[in-house]
Protein backbone atom coordinates (compact mmCIF):
# COMPACT_ATOMS: atom_id res chain seq x y z
CA UNK A 1 0.00 0.00 0.00
CA UNK A 2 2.87 2.35 0.83
CA UNK A 3 4.33 1.87 -2.66
CA UNK A 4 0.96 2.48 -4.34
CA UNK A 5 0.50 5.64 -2.27
CA UNK A 6 3.97 6.85 -3.22
CA UNK A 7 3.42 6.24 -6.95
CA UNK A 8 -0.06 7.84 -6.81
CA UNK A 9 1.08 10.97 -4.99
CA UNK A 10 4.11 11.52 -7.21
CA UNK A 11 2.07 10.90 -10.37
CA UNK A 12 -0.71 13.29 -9.27
CA UNK A 13 1.88 15.96 -8.56
CA UNK A 14 3.50 15.32 -11.93
CA UNK A 15 0.15 15.36 -13.74
CA UNK A 16 -0.85 18.57 -11.98
CA UNK A 17 2.35 20.22 -13.13
CA UNK A 18 1.80 19.10 -16.68
CA UNK A 19 -1.74 20.53 -16.42
CA UNK A 20 -3.40 17.21 -17.33
CA UNK A 21 -5.71 17.20 -14.30
CA UNK A 22 -6.51 20.88 -14.77
CA UNK A 23 -7.53 20.10 -18.36
CA UNK A 24 -9.83 17.30 -17.15
CA UNK A 25 -11.40 19.53 -14.48
CA UNK A 26 -11.95 22.37 -16.93
CA UNK A 27 -13.53 19.97 -19.44
CA UNK A 28 -15.97 18.52 -16.87
CA UNK A 29 -16.87 21.92 -15.43
CA UNK A 30 -17.42 23.33 -18.94
CA UNK A 31 -19.70 20.44 -19.89
CA UNK A 32 -21.76 20.93 -16.69
CA UNK A 33 -21.97 24.70 -17.29
CA UNK A 34 -23.03 24.30 -20.93
CA UNK A 35 -25.68 21.75 -19.91
CA UNK A 36 -27.08 24.12 -17.26
CA UNK A 37 -27.15 27.05 -19.70
CA UNK A 38 -28.98 24.85 -22.18
CA UNK A 39 -31.49 23.85 -19.50
CA UNK A 40 -32.25 27.49 -18.62
CA UNK A 41 -32.45 28.45 -22.30
CA UNK A 42 -35.02 25.72 -22.81
CA UNK A 43 -36.98 27.06 -19.83
CA UNK A 44 -36.77 30.56 -21.24
CA UNK A 45 -37.98 29.67 -24.72
CA UNK A 46 -40.67 27.24 -23.54
CA UNK A 47 -43.37 29.97 -23.09
CA UNK A 48 -42.58 31.44 -26.49
CA UNK A 49 -43.00 28.04 -28.05
CA UNK A 50 -46.28 27.74 -26.17
CA UNK A 51 -45.21 24.53 -24.54
CA UNK A 52 -45.95 23.67 -20.98
CA UNK A 53 -43.33 24.93 -18.48
CA UNK A 54 -41.74 21.84 -16.98
CA UNK A 55 -42.52 21.16 -13.35
CA UNK A 56 -39.85 20.82 -10.64
CA UNK A 57 -39.69 17.02 -11.02
CA UNK A 58 -39.04 17.22 -14.78
CA UNK A 59 -36.36 19.87 -14.23
CA UNK A 60 -34.65 17.70 -11.62
CA UNK A 61 -34.72 14.78 -14.05
CA UNK A 62 -33.19 16.98 -16.75
CA UNK A 63 -30.50 18.25 -14.38
CA UNK A 64 -29.66 14.72 -13.25
CA UNK A 65 -29.34 13.46 -16.79
CA UNK A 66 -27.12 16.39 -17.85
CA UNK A 67 -24.88 16.10 -14.79
CA UNK A 68 -24.56 12.33 -15.11
CA UNK A 69 -23.86 12.86 -18.80
CA UNK A 70 -21.16 15.40 -17.97
CA UNK A 71 -19.61 12.97 -15.48
CA UNK A 72 -19.65 10.19 -18.10
CA UNK A 73 -17.99 12.45 -20.66
CA UNK A 74 -15.49 13.42 -17.94
CA UNK A 75 -14.81 9.73 -17.37
CA UNK A 76 -14.23 9.29 -21.09
CA UNK A 77 -11.78 12.19 -21.07
CA UNK A 78 -10.12 10.66 -17.99
CA UNK A 79 -9.62 7.34 -19.79
CA UNK A 80 -8.16 9.14 -22.77
CA UNK A 81 -5.83 11.12 -20.50
CA UNK A 82 -4.83 7.90 -18.71
CA UNK A 83 -3.88 6.28 -22.04
CA UNK A 84 -1.93 9.39 -23.09
CA UNK A 85 -0.13 9.58 -19.74
CA UNK A 86 0.88 5.94 -19.97
CA UNK A 87 2.10 6.34 -23.56
CA UNK A 88 4.06 9.47 -22.68
CA UNK A 89 5.67 7.87 -19.63
CA UNK A 90 6.49 4.74 -21.62
CA UNK A 91 8.16 6.68 -24.43
CA UNK A 92 10.17 8.77 -21.95
CA UNK A 93 11.34 5.64 -20.13
CA UNK A 94 9.59 6.50 -16.81
CA UNK A 95 7.69 3.21 -16.73
CA UNK A 96 10.75 1.13 -17.70
CA UNK A 97 12.78 2.80 -14.96
CA UNK A 98 10.10 2.01 -12.38
CA UNK A 99 9.81 -1.60 -13.56
CA UNK A 100 13.55 -2.06 -12.99
CA UNK A 101 13.17 -1.11 -9.30
CA UNK A 102 12.06 -3.57 -6.59
CA UNK A 103 8.46 -2.30 -6.95
CA UNK A 104 5.84 -4.83 -8.06
CA UNK A 105 4.41 -4.19 -11.52
CA UNK A 106 0.86 -4.40 -10.11
CA UNK A 107 1.65 -1.63 -7.59
CA UNK A 108 3.02 0.60 -10.34
CA UNK A 109 -0.08 0.17 -12.52
CA UNK A 110 -2.46 0.65 -9.59
CA UNK A 111 -0.65 3.80 -8.47
CA UNK A 112 -0.58 5.24 -11.98
CA UNK A 113 -4.28 4.46 -12.54
CA UNK A 114 -5.31 6.01 -9.23
CA UNK A 115 -3.32 9.15 -10.06
CA UNK A 116 -5.53 9.77 -13.09
CA UNK A 117 -8.89 8.46 -11.87
CA UNK A 118 -8.83 9.65 -8.26
CA UNK A 119 -9.17 13.40 -9.04
CA UNK A 120 -12.01 12.59 -11.46
CA UNK A 121 -13.77 10.48 -8.83
CA UNK A 122 -13.43 13.23 -6.23
CA UNK A 123 -14.83 15.81 -8.66
CA UNK A 124 -17.69 13.49 -9.68
CA UNK A 125 -18.57 12.91 -6.03
CA UNK A 126 -18.53 16.69 -5.39
CA UNK A 127 -20.79 17.41 -8.39
CA UNK A 128 -23.30 14.73 -7.36
CA UNK A 129 -23.40 15.99 -3.78
CA UNK A 130 -23.89 19.55 -5.03
CA UNK A 131 -26.77 18.38 -7.19
CA UNK A 132 -28.35 16.63 -4.17
CA UNK A 133 -28.07 19.86 -2.17
CA UNK A 134 -29.64 21.84 -5.03
CA UNK A 135 -32.52 19.39 -5.23
CA UNK A 136 -33.13 19.66 -1.49
CA UNK B 1 37.36 -14.29 -9.63
CA UNK B 2 34.43 -13.03 -7.52
CA UNK B 3 31.70 -12.53 -10.07
CA UNK B 4 29.38 -9.56 -9.71
CA UNK B 5 27.53 -10.47 -12.90
CA UNK B 6 27.61 -13.82 -14.65
CA UNK B 7 25.79 -14.94 -17.76
CA UNK B 8 26.04 -18.46 -19.10
CA UNK B 9 24.62 -19.56 -22.44
CA UNK B 10 21.83 -16.96 -22.36
CA UNK B 11 19.40 -17.16 -25.26
CA UNK B 12 16.57 -14.84 -26.16
CA UNK B 13 14.20 -14.87 -29.09
CA UNK B 14 12.04 -11.85 -29.95
CA UNK B 15 9.40 -12.72 -32.52
CA UNK B 16 11.10 -15.03 -35.02
CA UNK B 17 14.55 -13.56 -34.48
CA UNK B 18 17.08 -15.04 -32.09
CA UNK B 19 18.51 -11.87 -30.54
CA UNK B 20 20.92 -13.58 -28.14
CA UNK B 21 22.50 -16.82 -29.34
CA UNK B 22 23.92 -18.26 -26.15
CA UNK B 23 26.05 -15.45 -24.74
CA UNK B 24 28.34 -16.00 -21.76
CA UNK B 25 30.53 -13.59 -19.83
CA UNK B 26 31.51 -12.74 -16.30
CA UNK B 27 32.06 -9.35 -14.70
CA UNK B 28 34.26 -9.35 -11.60
CA UNK B 29 33.58 -7.20 -8.55
CA UNK B 30 35.15 -3.75 -9.02
CA UNK B 31 35.40 -4.11 -12.80
CA UNK B 32 34.40 -1.42 -15.26
CA UNK B 33 33.15 -3.72 -17.97
CA UNK B 34 32.63 -2.37 -21.47
CA UNK B 35 29.86 -3.99 -23.45
CA UNK B 36 30.25 -3.06 -27.10
CA UNK B 37 28.55 -3.82 -30.34
CA UNK B 38 26.85 -2.27 -33.35
CA UNK B 39 23.17 -1.29 -33.33
CA UNK B 40 20.90 -4.31 -33.11
CA UNK B 41 23.70 -6.55 -31.81
CA UNK B 42 21.82 -7.45 -28.62
CA UNK B 43 23.34 -5.06 -26.05
CA UNK B 44 20.11 -3.49 -24.85
CA UNK B 45 18.38 -6.89 -24.78
CA UNK B 46 21.14 -8.20 -22.50
CA UNK B 47 20.78 -5.18 -20.24
CA UNK B 48 17.01 -5.53 -20.11
CA UNK B 49 17.38 -9.19 -19.16
CA UNK B 50 19.90 -8.26 -16.44
CA UNK B 51 17.46 -5.72 -15.02
CA UNK B 52 14.58 -8.20 -15.06
CA UNK B 53 12.66 -6.25 -17.72
CA UNK B 54 12.81 -9.22 -20.10
CA UNK B 55 12.97 -12.94 -19.44
CA UNK B 56 15.67 -15.02 -21.11
CA UNK B 57 14.46 -18.12 -22.94
CA UNK B 58 17.27 -20.19 -21.48
CA UNK B 59 20.61 -19.88 -19.70
CA UNK B 60 21.86 -18.99 -16.26
CA UNK B 61 22.11 -15.43 -14.99
CA UNK B 62 23.26 -14.23 -11.60
CA UNK B 63 24.09 -10.91 -10.00
CA UNK B 64 26.22 -11.07 -6.86
CA UNK B 65 25.57 -14.81 -6.92
CA UNK B 66 21.80 -14.42 -6.76
CA UNK B 67 19.10 -15.25 -9.27
CA UNK B 68 18.17 -12.04 -11.09
CA UNK B 69 14.46 -12.80 -10.96
CA UNK B 70 14.35 -12.31 -7.18
CA UNK B 71 13.12 -8.81 -6.38
CA UNK B 72 15.64 -8.53 -3.50
CA UNK B 73 18.49 -8.47 -5.99
CA UNK B 74 17.10 -5.29 -7.53
CA UNK B 75 18.00 -3.47 -4.31
CA UNK B 76 21.63 -4.21 -5.19
CA UNK B 77 21.49 -2.91 -8.76
CA UNK B 78 21.51 0.68 -9.94
CA UNK B 79 20.79 1.58 -13.54
CA UNK B 80 20.84 4.41 -16.04
CA UNK B 81 19.00 3.61 -19.23
CA UNK B 82 18.39 5.39 -22.49
CA UNK B 83 15.91 7.20 -22.39
CA UNK B 84 16.73 8.24 -18.82
CA UNK B 85 13.19 8.02 -17.39
CA UNK B 86 13.52 11.19 -15.31
CA UNK B 87 10.38 13.26 -14.67
CA UNK B 88 10.68 16.55 -16.56
CA UNK B 89 8.10 18.33 -14.39
CA UNK B 90 9.88 17.49 -11.18
CA UNK B 91 13.08 19.01 -9.77
CA UNK B 92 16.32 17.05 -9.42
CA UNK B 93 15.69 16.79 -5.68
CA UNK B 94 12.17 15.49 -6.19
CA UNK B 95 13.32 12.94 -8.78
CA UNK B 96 16.01 11.60 -6.45
CA UNK B 97 13.66 11.74 -3.45
CA UNK B 98 11.09 9.63 -5.28
CA UNK B 99 13.61 6.89 -6.04
CA UNK B 100 15.17 7.15 -2.58
CA UNK B 101 11.75 6.38 -1.08
CA UNK B 102 11.22 3.48 -3.48
CA UNK B 103 14.54 2.00 -2.33
CA UNK B 104 13.71 2.75 1.34
CA UNK B 105 16.78 4.95 1.84
CA UNK B 106 16.91 6.00 5.50
CA UNK B 107 18.17 9.60 5.50
CA UNK B 108 16.71 10.83 2.21
CA UNK B 109 17.60 14.54 2.54
CA UNK B 110 21.23 13.94 3.38
CA UNK B 111 21.65 11.27 0.70
CA UNK B 112 20.18 13.56 -1.99
CA UNK B 113 22.49 16.41 -0.96
CA UNK B 114 25.52 14.08 -1.14
CA UNK B 115 24.56 12.76 -4.56
CA UNK B 116 23.84 16.17 -6.05
CA UNK B 117 27.20 17.35 -4.80
CA UNK B 118 28.92 14.27 -6.28
CA UNK B 119 27.44 14.92 -9.72
CA UNK B 120 27.92 18.69 -9.41
CA UNK B 121 24.25 19.61 -9.58
CA UNK B 122 23.76 21.14 -6.11
CA UNK B 123 23.18 24.62 -7.56
CA UNK B 124 20.43 23.33 -9.89
CA UNK B 125 18.73 21.08 -7.30
CA UNK B 126 15.52 23.14 -7.28
CA UNK B 127 15.23 23.43 -11.07
CA UNK B 128 12.88 21.28 -13.07
CA UNK B 129 14.66 18.48 -14.95
CA UNK B 130 12.95 19.61 -18.16
CA UNK B 131 15.24 22.65 -18.15
CA UNK B 132 18.43 20.55 -17.91
CA UNK B 133 20.94 19.97 -20.71
CA UNK B 134 21.59 16.40 -21.91
CA UNK B 135 24.82 16.23 -19.93
CA UNK B 136 23.11 17.37 -16.73
CA UNK B 137 20.35 14.82 -17.26
CA UNK B 138 22.91 12.04 -17.67
CA UNK B 139 24.66 13.10 -14.48
CA UNK B 140 21.34 13.16 -12.65
CA UNK B 141 20.52 9.71 -14.05
CA UNK B 142 23.84 8.51 -12.64
CA UNK B 143 22.96 10.05 -9.27
CA UNK B 144 19.61 8.26 -9.37
CA UNK B 145 21.41 4.99 -10.15
CA UNK B 146 23.52 5.48 -7.01
CA UNK B 147 20.74 6.66 -4.71
CA UNK B 148 20.57 3.36 -2.76
CA UNK B 149 24.32 2.70 -2.94
CA UNK B 150 24.04 -0.40 -5.13
CA UNK B 151 26.92 -2.80 -5.58
CA UNK B 152 26.37 -3.16 -9.32
CA UNK B 153 25.67 -0.37 -11.81
CA UNK B 154 24.24 -1.12 -15.23
CA UNK B 155 24.66 1.86 -17.54
CA UNK B 156 23.27 1.95 -21.06
CA UNK B 157 25.07 4.58 -23.15
CA UNK B 158 25.54 7.09 -20.31
CA UNK B 159 27.40 9.56 -22.53
CA UNK B 160 25.24 9.32 -25.64
CA UNK B 161 24.48 12.81 -26.96
CA UNK B 162 26.62 14.49 -24.30
CA UNK B 163 29.16 17.16 -25.27
CA UNK B 164 32.90 16.42 -24.72
CA UNK B 165 33.13 18.23 -21.37
CA UNK B 166 30.01 16.44 -20.16
CA UNK B 167 31.50 13.12 -21.29
CA UNK B 168 34.63 13.77 -19.24
CA UNK B 169 32.52 14.53 -16.16
CA UNK B 170 30.37 11.39 -16.56
CA UNK B 171 33.50 9.30 -17.17
CA UNK B 172 35.13 10.69 -14.03
CA UNK B 173 32.08 9.82 -11.96
CA UNK B 174 32.17 6.23 -13.27
CA UNK B 175 35.89 5.92 -12.49
CA UNK B 176 35.38 7.28 -8.96
CA UNK B 177 32.60 4.78 -8.38
CA UNK B 178 34.70 1.83 -9.43
CA UNK B 179 37.99 2.84 -7.87
CA UNK B 180 36.98 4.63 -4.70
CA UNK B 181 33.79 2.80 -3.82
CA UNK B 182 34.61 -0.59 -5.38
CA UNK B 183 31.36 -0.67 -7.36
CA UNK B 184 31.02 -2.89 -10.39
CA UNK B 185 30.03 -1.05 -13.56
CA UNK B 186 28.64 -2.65 -16.70
CA UNK B 187 28.85 0.02 -19.36
CA UNK B 188 27.17 -0.39 -22.71
CA UNK B 189 28.52 2.13 -25.19
CA UNK B 190 29.20 2.98 -28.81
CA UNK B 191 32.00 5.29 -27.77
CA UNK B 192 35.08 3.11 -28.32
CA UNK B 193 37.50 5.76 -27.12
CA UNK B 194 35.61 6.07 -23.85
CA UNK B 195 35.54 2.30 -23.32
CA UNK B 196 39.27 2.06 -24.08
CA UNK B 197 39.99 4.78 -21.53
CA UNK B 198 38.01 3.49 -18.59
CA UNK B 199 37.10 -0.19 -19.01
CA UNK B 200 39.46 -2.85 -17.74
CA UNK B 201 37.48 -5.67 -19.38
CA UNK B 202 35.34 -5.73 -22.48
CA UNK B 203 32.99 -7.93 -24.47
CA UNK B 204 32.17 -7.31 -28.11
CA UNK B 205 28.80 -8.59 -29.22
CA UNK B 206 27.58 -8.85 -32.79
CA UNK B 207 24.36 -10.42 -34.06
CA UNK B 208 23.69 -11.97 -30.67
CA UNK B 209 27.10 -13.61 -30.25
CA UNK B 210 30.10 -12.58 -28.16
CA UNK B 211 32.96 -12.14 -30.63
CA UNK B 212 35.65 -10.86 -28.33
CA UNK B 213 35.89 -11.00 -24.55
CA UNK B 214 38.66 -10.40 -22.05
CA UNK B 215 40.92 -7.81 -20.46
CA UNK B 216 41.16 -4.68 -22.60
CA UNK B 217 44.97 -4.41 -22.39
CA UNK B 218 45.70 -8.05 -23.17
CA UNK B 219 43.23 -8.01 -26.06
CA UNK B 220 44.88 -4.92 -27.47
CA UNK B 221 48.33 -6.48 -27.12
CA UNK B 222 47.08 -9.69 -28.72
CA UNK B 223 45.52 -7.88 -31.65
CA UNK B 224 48.58 -5.70 -32.25
CA UNK B 225 50.71 -8.87 -32.80
CA UNK B 226 53.89 -6.93 -32.15
CA UNK B 227 53.45 -4.01 -34.54
CA UNK B 228 56.45 -1.65 -34.35
CA UNK B 229 56.30 1.99 -35.40
CA UNK B 230 59.53 3.82 -36.26
CA UNK B 231 59.52 7.60 -36.70
CA UNK B 232 62.30 8.90 -38.92
CA UNK B 233 63.73 12.43 -39.23
CA UNK B 234 63.31 12.47 -43.01
CA UNK B 235 61.70 10.38 -45.69
CA UNK B 236 63.43 7.00 -46.11
CA UNK B 237 65.15 6.61 -49.51
CA UNK B 238 63.54 4.18 -51.95
CA UNK B 239 66.64 1.97 -52.12
CA UNK B 240 66.46 1.30 -48.38
CA UNK B 241 62.76 0.68 -48.63
CA UNK B 242 63.32 -1.86 -51.40
CA UNK B 243 65.97 -3.56 -49.30
CA UNK B 244 63.61 -3.60 -46.31
CA UNK B 245 60.86 -5.18 -48.41
CA UNK B 246 63.20 -8.01 -49.34
CA UNK B 247 63.70 -8.87 -45.64
CA UNK B 248 60.59 -10.70 -44.40
CA UNK B 249 62.04 -11.13 -40.88
CA UNK B 250 61.75 -7.35 -40.33
CA UNK B 251 58.27 -7.36 -41.87
CA UNK B 252 57.88 -3.84 -43.27
CA UNK B 253 54.15 -3.36 -43.55
CA UNK B 254 53.61 0.30 -44.33
CA UNK B 255 55.59 3.37 -45.27
CA UNK B 256 53.87 6.66 -44.36
CA UNK B 257 56.31 9.48 -45.23
CA UNK B 258 58.38 9.72 -42.03
CA UNK B 259 56.86 6.69 -40.40
CA UNK B 260 57.63 3.01 -40.98
CA UNK B 261 55.32 0.33 -39.64
CA UNK B 262 56.72 -3.18 -39.14
CA UNK B 263 55.21 -6.51 -38.19
CA UNK B 264 58.47 -8.31 -37.35
CA UNK B 265 58.75 -12.06 -37.23
CA UNK B 266 59.05 -13.81 -33.87
CA UNK B 267 62.43 -13.35 -32.25
CA UNK B 268 63.03 -9.93 -33.83
CA UNK B 269 63.18 -7.03 -31.38
CA UNK B 270 62.62 -3.30 -31.87
CA UNK B 271 66.36 -2.81 -31.30
CA UNK B 272 67.13 -5.11 -34.29
CA UNK B 273 65.09 -2.90 -36.60
CA UNK B 274 66.67 0.26 -35.17
CA UNK B 275 70.23 -1.03 -35.60
CA UNK B 276 69.47 -2.21 -39.16
CA UNK B 277 68.21 1.29 -40.04
CA UNK B 278 71.01 3.21 -38.24
CA UNK B 279 73.58 1.09 -40.06
CA UNK B 280 72.12 2.58 -43.25
CA UNK B 281 72.30 6.11 -41.82
CA UNK B 282 68.57 6.50 -41.35
CA UNK B 283 68.04 9.06 -38.55
CA UNK B 284 65.49 7.75 -36.08
CA UNK B 285 63.40 10.11 -33.94
CA UNK B 286 61.27 7.57 -32.14
CA UNK B 287 60.34 3.92 -31.90
CA UNK B 288 57.51 2.11 -30.12
CA UNK B 289 55.56 -1.09 -30.05
CA UNK B 290 52.04 -0.19 -31.07
CA UNK B 291 49.00 -1.66 -29.34
CA UNK B 292 45.83 -2.05 -31.36
CA UNK B 293 43.18 0.52 -30.54
CA UNK B 294 39.71 -0.62 -29.66
CA UNK B 295 38.55 0.92 -32.91
CA UNK B 296 40.95 -1.32 -34.86
CA UNK B 297 39.81 -4.37 -32.90
CA UNK B 298 36.20 -3.44 -33.51
CA UNK B 299 36.66 -2.96 -37.25
CA UNK B 300 38.67 -6.20 -37.46
CA UNK B 301 35.81 -8.03 -35.78
CA UNK B 302 33.21 -6.52 -38.12
CA UNK B 303 35.37 -7.41 -41.17
CA UNK B 304 35.68 -10.98 -39.92
CA UNK B 305 31.89 -11.22 -39.54
CA UNK B 306 31.36 -9.80 -43.06
CA UNK B 307 33.77 -12.39 -44.51
CA UNK B 308 31.84 -15.20 -42.78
Amino acid sequence: MKDIGLITSVSIRNNLRSNIIVAVLIAVVLICAISLVLAFCLLAIAPAMKTEIPDRHTLEMFLSVTIYGACLIGLGINMNVFAQTMMREKSRGNITALLATPLKASHIWTGKSLAVFLPGLVLGEYILRSQDRLSD
Amino acid sequence: MNAAISLEDVRKTLGNREVLKGISFTVAIGDIFGYLGPNGAGKTTTIRILLGLLQANSGNLAIMGQDINRSAIRMRIGFALDPDGLYDNMTAEENLGFYARIYRVSDVGQRIAELLKAVDLSDRAQDKVGTYSKGMRQRLALARAMVHEPEVLVLDEPTAGVDPSGQIEVRQIMLNLAHQKNKTVLLSSHNLDEVQRICNRIALIDRGEIKLYGETDSLRRGMSSGTVVIETASEVPQTILDELKSLPKLGLRENQEKRLIFSPQEGMEVSDIISWLTERRVKIEGAARKEATLEEMYSAMLKEVEQI
